[in-house]
């Protein structure tokens, strides 16, 4: 072997010797790099960081938890700044953290996006809350003004229709006094054109059982006559009647006496001037009886007219009753949908609600224009 | 059925060849009958025929009735006509008796009483029908 050979290869090993060393070194150095590093984190000051670090994002956990439970605007801007300033923190204990370590966490940056979309969310749902409040708030108070103002109509229309009631009542009566009377009139008419027949059969009478006949026929006319209320409420009538009695008994004593009393001319004529003193009479009683009962059916007509439209405004009281009663009883119906609307919970149960809110609304516009 | 006076008659009984010859109008005075001296006024109904025709059968044994009569139409103006005439007779069914009238001793007419129903007697119906069968019968006089 040469020595130049030698040589190469001498330097060739050298090489070889170096190189090994170095790399060895490099994966020592590595190997105890690592060591160190391990031996860091495991240090004191590294575990507190680390507890520190825990505590921040719990804190910011518990912060955020509180954002989203917050009811109202105030409380969440509360809340909210609380969760700031706990993310504050936590960053600050992270890149603490991140710092010792010499590596990148992120879970700061992660929290933050998550904090910002809670944010986003509550604020989100605070407002709607609010604006559903105020919204029921309104209807409430407008449904309690539409049912004190419905209720205030009620009572005003039932005042009008019990006036109305007492004054079909009252033109019921009044009818009904005129149409008695008018009956009572009629009544006494028909008796004493009974005894205007009765008259002219004793007049004609040729036997004394047809004069007797006669006689009971008077005496049951004369007892209706007694009777007739008509007669009884008016002194003159009354005393028409009782003096017609009295002449046409005295008339079929008469003719009783004029009919035993064969051919007496003298008893003959004093029949034929009972008679026509009798026959004024009855004419006279006839025509009076023929005005009351004009009087008395012209009063019954118009009677019965006033009742008529006595009875209309009556029934037109009552319908309005009815349809108020009907706007009262809708109001609150739609009142305590309304109320109902704003205590469910999933979207599906409003919508259901809806078409019965709409129809009884319909329902209420029908109600008005009626 | 039943014959009614005046609340005043004195006329205590009649009999049938009496009330015969009171409606044929042989007795024109209640003297002839045994009453006092007055002039015999009868009323008749004319919408009572049922009554009239019983009356005319079963007392009167088919004589024709007279026609000098008070003519009235229902047993009420009957018992009217009666009760304001001392010398008033007439016959009714029994309900014409009241406080205004009085009925004398007269032979008894009566008449069965007939119930016809169209088809089945609904419930009430034939709950009056039992009735009128038991506890009624009471009140009926046969």
């Amino acid at each position: 072997m040469k020595i130049k050979t030698k040589l190469i290869l001498n330097m060739v090993i050298g090489a070889v010797a170096i190189w090994s060393i170095v790399i060895t070194s490099i994966f020592s150095m590595n190997f105890i790099k690592g060591k160190l590093s391990y031996l860091t984190q495991k240090s004191t000051p590294y575990q507190m960081r680390t507890v520190e670090f825990q505590k921040e994002l719990q804190s910011a956990i518990t912060d955020l938890i509180k954002v989203n439970s917050a009811r109202d605007l105030k409380e969440f801007e509360t809340f909210k700044a609380e969760a700031e300033k706990s993310l504050l923190s936590f960053k600050a204990s992270q890149q603490s953290l991140e710092e010792m370590s010499d590596s990148k966490l992120g879970a700061e940056e992660e929290l933050s996006g998550i904090a910002s979309e809670l944010f986003i969310a509550a604020n989100e749902r605070i407002a709607s809350e609010k604006s559903a409040a105020e919204a029921a708030a309104k209807i409430a108070q407008q449904m309690k003004e539409s049912s004190v103002r419905l209720k205030e109509l009620d009572k005003r229309i039932r005042l009008l229709q019990t006036g109305r009631n007492k004054n079909f009542a009252a033109a019921l009566k009044d009818t009904g006094d005129y149409s008695s009377k008018l009956r009572n009139v009629e009544e006494l008419r028909n008796l004493i054109k009974d005894l205007q027949l009765i008259f002219v059969t004793v007049q004609n009478a040729q036997k004394t059982t047809a004069v007797l006949i006669a006689k009971g026929k008077v005496n049951s006319v004369l007892d209706r006559i007694d009777k007739n209320s008509f007669r009884n409420q008016n002194p003159a009538i009354a005393n028409d009647t009782k003096l017609v009695s009295g002449k046409l008994t005295e008339l079929i004593k008469l003719q009783s006496a004029a009919l035993s009393a064969k051919d007496d001319a003298e008893a003959k004529n004093k029949v034929i001037e009972a008679g026509k003193e009798l026959s004024e009479k009855l004419n006279g009683l006839n025509l009076a009886l023929d005005q009351e009962a004009i009087l008395a059916s012209e009063k019954v007509g118009l009677e019965t007219q006033k009742q008529g439209s006595s009875f209309g405004q009556s029934t037109a009281a009552n319908t309005i009753l009815l349809d108020n009663s009907e706007l009262v009883a809708l109001g609150l119906m739609v009142e305590g949908q309304t109320n109902r609307l704003f205590t469910l919970n999933a979207a599906a149960d409003i919508d259901k609600l809806d078409p019965e809110i709409k129809g009884l609304f319909t329902r209420i516009s029908s109600a008005r224009i009626a | 059925m039943i014959v009614i006076v005046h609340k005043s008659n004195p006329i205590a009984k009649l009999n049938k060849e009496q009330l015969t010859g009171i409606f044929t109008g042989k007795y024109s005075n209640w003297k002839e009958v045994g009453g006092s001296d007055a002039p015999i006024l009868i009323v008749w109904g004319g919408l009572t025929q049922g009554t009239n025709s019983m009356f005319v059968k079963n007392i009167m044994d088919g004589a024709k009735p007279t026609t000098e009569v008070i003519g009235v139409s229902t047993a009420e103006d009957i018992r009217q006509n009666v009760s304001v005439n001392p010398e008033a007779i007439g016959f009714g069914p029994q309900a014409i008796l009241n406080d205004t009238v009085r009925s004398p001793e007269t032979p008894e007419v009566a008449r069965s009483i007939t119930l016809i129903t169209k088809g089945a007697p609904s419930a009430k119906v034939q709950k009056l029908i039992d009735f009128i069968k038991s506890e009624g019968k009471n009140f009926i006089k046969e």
